[in-house]
């Protein structure tokens, strides 16, 4: 593997003090590629969002080194962080979390923006983005107007439309029915093919860990590697 | 069961609670505290007349009489109450400087009138050169216990030590000209000395004047049988003593500022209870829903959100009553000391302090029973979904209009769109405040505007009253020696107005001015000058009257009556005046071709020499006047100041708690804006934007708001001291616009704060709340 966009270093974080103490990250070392395509998989708090936050610069470890698109997180300030995440990095969550006094088409433009991208070009990338995500007559709806499905199209589409290097999912079909959530995994897949980004996709669910390049266990804080059976596996 | 969950929910909502508690507190405390403080400065008042005896009438004689004879005729009117005096005009000189002096020699342990001491000793027969000082003059010209003041009085220098300094409820607001009704503190050098001191030191006999009690009080007939054919220079009951009336006027306006702001905070305040506990009520609808979904009855889950909302009501009415005792101490010892009184009472009221818990309790209560009430009838799915999702939509135009600058500052301004009924209450209750604060501005503003064009009209430098009345050639030459550039010789009497449809009279003071004055100019708002049985009335007076130019009235003085017609009204600081030519007022007043005062065009120099005439007994100067008006608004400024604090706090407190209620909502959304890359200044340009909006617009209310409170209170000024009018200006709305501006920006600098500290991984995860 070349350079890795993301590189994790004996990373170890703890929650909790005295009887309530609770190791959930507990050395662990992960590499990522650029444009791979990696799912976390575990059970319910294994420290599967533990692990996507310190990638994500949302939260720091207590031990060990986070290097993410040539940012050191550990020890990066504030500001470094916003801007890193302003950036770097596109989120994707799982109750979608649009602003609900946004339409879609100014969400959409709202997580561009930040990364410093002019309104006029932000409003176009919105544009063509809501389009692929299928969204394009329903830009000016509020998210309160839209169904969950379609709230997490924009909310993929926020994510991707500030062309980040490194898109950071966590359960993005925890919410959705299984109809729903198929298609949007299948929508992810396509953009991974399509944009190059590097994805990160946290779940519990055994259906996506089928889509992805790489699965990594999670299991009591340690990881472990596992083989993909996802049809993009085979062809990458 | 519920007493724990209400117990643990109240511990939960941590800063919510808080904030909802302030709330409850602020609006109804401070509405009742105002009610307070009202009830605490009328007692002070009440108290003070009371404890020191104002006598219910005063009159002052031309000449000295025998006292026995003084104290046969009180006691043929009826008085219950008599003492004579001996008061002298003339002038105290202390370092250097000379102001005018009443001189009044009392008994020393005198029944009526007595002095309020407020350092050192009464008077004392064994202490003949002792004298206690008015307060507000030894304030004034730096005068000490134990110091020595000259009294020039009757043409003798007299010397005299002070032995205390004191308040008088005669002389509370002494002033050296009470023809204005704008006090003069310290300008007149108030002097108490024993009587017979007095009499000794300056070898005058009797008394010139009577203070009496008197049945039916000042005004009745025994008043009348008490005056009639005595030559009086002045008769003044209680109801027309200067000081008295004054605190009275002052009074009169702070019952009128009280209910517009205690109504002003009352609605505000039990608007923003409503929408609160509307709004708590719907964060819990889940877990009340899993209540009625697990089979507990409807009452039980009404009984759930009332036992919160209950002790949410108790400390609120527990902080509504602290607020109402701070604020109603706060004014009133404010306000009893711009007056002058003595000492602030604060007798126990459970009025307001109950007016304040009850509202408290009972908005709260009520605010919490409508919306528990209607969730308890919901189908447990129903409520089970939790709080619906509101349907955020904007008319086209209304979306554009707000997509101006970033998405954050987007986001910021259709925050207030989300919850119009809480932005709108939120807007109101800024604007009340402000506008409140405005009006005090304006008032402020528009007397200074009045007196100043009162003033600016006259063509007098000085006026000189006479120690007693004099021939007008030999007024004239006085003033002409005295280097004056043109003078004016006045007379001025008591007079009595009637009209027949009237049931009492009015009094008021009736001056004699030449044909064509140049020195004193009316400013007339109806009619013409005053011309042979045709006098002009103030406004105030005619409006007490219910006269206009042409009708007839009835004019009784000490020296005869006689019907006149109101020739014209004018505009005058004094209140109840009344003009006719010079010639006629003197034969009515018995003072036929004399002269009791003179108005001068001079310098300094000329008025040094005219007070130094042993024929004048006080000389006042138009600056001193106009000096003593901005003094008098610089008091009321103070007073005013504290209420637009209280105003501005109130204000303020309503937007931060608004502010940070609408945070808390919205926690998720600003952690999504900061996962999302949204630093420091896009969040804080979100929450400023949204704070400023507010303001701003509350800013733009508050301006028709401010000139429609000023209103009527200016008209209830009018009526109560002179006209003022109402004019508006920009700086009474910025000094307090800007203040509320700057409010704004700290209570959005701490929310965002706030923000920013959020722990974003874990905030970001929850359910927004849409």
């Amino acid at each position: 593997m070349a350079e890795p966009l993301v590189s994790i270093e004996g990373v170890g974080k703890t929650y909790g003090s005295g009887p309530a103490r609770q190791r959930v990250l507990d050395d662990i070392s992960l590499q990522i590629g650029s444009g791979e395509m990696v799912i976390v998989h575990g059970p319910s708090g294994c420290g599967k969002t533990t692990l996507l936050n310190l990638i994500g610069g949302l939260d720091r470890p207590d031990s060990g080194r986070v290097l993410a698109c040539g940012t050191e997180l550990t020890h990066a300030s504030r500001p470094e962080l916003t801007a890193y995440r302003a950036r770097s990095v596109g989120f994707i969550f799982q109750f979608y979390n649009l602003l609900p006094t946004l339409t879609a088409l100014e969400n959409v433009e709202a997580g561009v923006r930040v990364a410093g991208v002019g309104r006029e070009e932000s409003r176009e990338r919105g544009r063509s983005l809501l389009g692929r995500v299928g969204l394009g007559d329903l830009a000016g709806r509020f998210p309160a107007q839209l169904s969950g499905g379609e709230q997490q199209r924009v909310a993929i589409a926020r994510a991707l439309a500030k062309r980040p290097r490194l898109l950071l999912a966590d359960e993005p079909t925890g919410n959705l029915d299984e109809e729903t959530s198929a298609g949007v995994l299948e929508l992810i897949r396509e953009l991974n093919r399509e944009t190059a980004a590097t994805f990160v996709i946290v779940s519990h669910n055994p259906a996506i860990a089928r889509t992805g390049d790489r699965v990594v266990e999670l299991s009591r804080g340690r990881l472990a590697e596992r083989p993909a059976t996802a049809p993009g596996a085979a062809s990458s | 069961m519920l007493w724990r969950k209400a117990y643990r929910d109240l511990r939960a909502m941590g800063l919510r609670a808080v904030l909802i508690v302030v709330v409850i507190g602020a609006g109804p405390g401070t509405a009742a505290g105002i009610a307070l403080a009202m009830h605490d400065v009328e007692a002070t008042r009440d108290d003070f007349y009371s404890r020191y005896a104002l006598a219910d009438l005063d009159l002052r004689l031309r000449a000295p009489l025998p006292a026995a004879q003084l104290r046969r005729r009180a006691k043929e009117a009826g008085a219950r109450r008599t003492e004579v005096r001996l008061i002298l005009d003339g002038a105290a000189l202390h370092g250097g400087s000379r102001t005018a002096a009443e001189v009044v020699g009392m008994p020393v342990g005198t029944r009526l009138n007595r002095l309020a001491v407020t350092a050192g000793d009464g008077l004392d027969r064994g202490a003949p050169r002792g004298a206690a000082v008015d307060t507000d003059y030894a304030d004034r010209a730096g005068i000490g216990l134990g110091d020595r003041v000259r009294l020039r009085l009757a043409g003798r220098t007299i010397s005299v030590r002070v032995r205390g300094l004191a308040r008088s409820p005669e002389y509370l607001l002494a002033t050296a000209n009470p023809d204005y009704l704008v006090p003069q503190r310290g300008s007149l050098a108030v002097v108490f000395l024993p009587r017979a001191s007095l009499r000794r030191l300056t070898g005058l006999r009797g008394a010139n004047d009577l203070a009496v009690d008197l049945p039916g009080g000042g005004n009745g007939k025994a008043a009348e049988r008490l005056a009639a054919g005595l030559p009086t220079a002045r008769v003044t009951p209680r109801s027309r003593q200067y000081g008295r009336r004054l605190t009275e006027a002052d009074i009169h306006s702070f019952t009128i500022f009280a209910p517009v702001m205690g109504v002003v905070f009352g609605i505000v305040g039990l608007l923003l209870i409503a929408l609160s506990l509307r709004r708590l009520v719907s964060s819990q609808r889940r877990e009340l829903g899993a209540l009625l979904a697990i089979g507990y009855p409807a009452r039980t889950v009404v009984g759930s959100v009332m036992l919160l909302a209950a002790a949410l009501a108790i400390l609120g009415a527990a902080l509504a009553i602290g607020a109402t005792i701070g604020v109603g101490r706060l004014v009133a010892n404010e306000y009893a000391s711009a007056v002058g009184f003595p000492a602030t009472r604060y007798p126990l009221a459970f009025g307001p302090l109950a007016l304040a818990a009850g509202l408290a309790l009972v908005a709260t209560l009520l605010a919490a029973l409508l919306p528990a009430y209607r969730l308890a009838r919901l189908d447990p799915i129903e409520a089970l979904r939790g709080e619906s999702v509101g349907s955020f939509e904007l008319p086209g135009w209304l979306q554009r209009l707000t997509a101006v600058g970033p998405p954050a500052l987007t986001y910021g301004l259709r925050g207030l769109l989300r919850r119009p009924l809480l932005s709108a209450a939120t807007v109101l209750s800024i604007a009340g405040a402000v506008g409140l604060g405005a009006a005090l501005n304006i008032l402020v503003s528009s007397t200074d505007s009045s007196v100043d064009a009162s003033f600016a009209g006259q063509g007098w430098t000085h006026s000189a009253d006479l120690a007693r009345p004099l021939p007008d050639r030999r007024v004239t030459a006085l003033a002409k020696r005295s280097g004056a550039n043109r003078a004016e010789p006045t007379v001025k009497g008591p007079a009595e107005l009637r009209t027949s449809a009237a049931a009492g009279g009015v009094g008021a003071q009736l001056t004699g001015l030449p044909r064509r004055p140049a020195l004193l100019r009316l400013d007339l708002t109806a009619g013409g000058d005053p011309g042979p049985r045709r006098i002009v009335l103030s406004e105030q007076t005619a409006d007490r009257l219910g006269v206009g130019p042409g009708d007839p009235i009835a004019l009784r003085t000490s020296a005869g009556r006689t019907t006149v017609r109101v020739g014209g009204v004018a505009r005058t600081l004094a209140t109840e005046q009344a003009y006719l030519p010079r010639a006629e007022a003197a034969r009515l007043l018995g003072l036929a071709g004399r002269a009791t005062s003179v108005l001068v065009a001079g310098d300094a120099a000329d008025a040094r020499r005219l007070r130094a005439d042993p024929a004048v007994a006080r000389v006042t100067s138009k600056a001193s006047a106009l000096a003593a008006e901005r003094e008098l608004l610089d008091e009321l400024t103070g007073l005013i100041s504290v209420l637009q604090a209280i105003s501005l706090g109130v204000g303020a407190l309503f937007l931060v708690s608004t502010l940070a209620l609408s945070y808390l909502d919205r926690r998720g959304e600003f952690a999504t804006l900061a996962a999302l890359g949204y630093g420091r200044r896009q969040i804080g340009a979100a929450v400023a934007g949204e704070a400023l909006t507010q303001t701003l617009l509350a800013a733009a209310l508050s301006i028709p708001l401010g000139i429609l409170i000023a209103s009527p209170l200016s008209r209830r000024i009018s009526e109560a001291w002179f006209e003022i009018g109402l004019h508006p200006q920009a700086p009474s709305f910025l000094l307090v616009i800007l203040p509320a501006l700057a409010l704004a920006l700290l209570a959005a600098a701490h929310a965002t704060r706030r923000a920013l500290r959020l722990n974003i991984a874990a905030t970001v995860r929850a359910r927004l709340i849409g």
